[in-house]
């Protein structure tokens, strides 16, 4: 597979995944919840799938950026449930 | 809620840089699977007897096709033994068309190469026969 094709994958994923995770709020280790601790593993998983070409970049995309809303849209709900409280 | 919709931003315009570029740009293996990939992944689900998720990589999702390719990769399976190694290799693309490779390399029947035909459909490459 050509070098340059894997180079174009890892720089369009990794900025993707750094600028979404920057979105998503949280920047340090000690912040996270368990849940963020899993949503790291399985954005670990998915990423070796686009860097290899094994599924269309748009699926990656589409892939992290539903798990992302759900999670962002779990964290609102916690914090709009802790605050009613 | 802030990050809600900035997330939702950046996958749209993710999406919009993925569309631009296999649709404008006629992108056919780098933001896109190219065909020597999707015929590698066909032919280890097919290994695998994993035949709804080989499905997906075909043209044609006909019951019919589903019928031979579990066919395929019985007769696969029985000839060869176990499975050791898959490895696609890049034919000929032709714009919307192309060819592809896949050689297996099994325990009994030694090295099994594969020839398919692939469509481009909606961006991805999809196999047409094989």
């Amino acid at each position: 597979m050509d070098l340059l094709r894997i180079l174009t994958r890892v720089l369009f994923a990794y900025v993707m995944l750094l600028v979404m995770m920057r979105a998503g709020g949280k920047r340090l280790v000690r912040h996270a919840s368990p849940l963020d601790f899993a949503l790291s593993v399985i954005l670990g998983d998915m990423i070796d799938d686009v860097l290899w070409a094994e599924v269309d970049v748009s699926v990656f995309v589409v892939g992290v950026g539903v798990l992302l809303l759900i999670h962002i849209a779990l964290d609102l709900l916690r914090f709009r449930a802790v605050s009613w409280r | 809620m802030k990050d809600f919709l900035v997330v939702a931003a950046v996958a749209a315009g993710a999406l919009g840089i993925v569309g631009g570029s296999v649709g404008a740009g006629h992108d056919t293996g780098t933001l896109v699977s190219p065909p020597e990939a999707v015929v590698e992944q066909f032919v280890r689900k097919l290994a695998g007897a994993r035949y709804d998720v080989a499905l997906a990589h075909l043209h044609d999702r006909s019951p019919a096709m589903r019928d031979r390719i579990r066919t395929t990769s019985d007769a696969l399976r029985a000839r060869a033994g176990a499975i050791g190694q898959v490895e696609g290799k890049r034919g000929v693309i032709d714009g919307d068309r192309a060819t592809a490779t896949a050689i297996v390399t099994t325990e009994r029947a030694g090295d099994i190469t594969i020839e398919f035909r692939l469509i481009r459909h909606a961006g991805s490459w999809r196999i047409a026969s094989f």
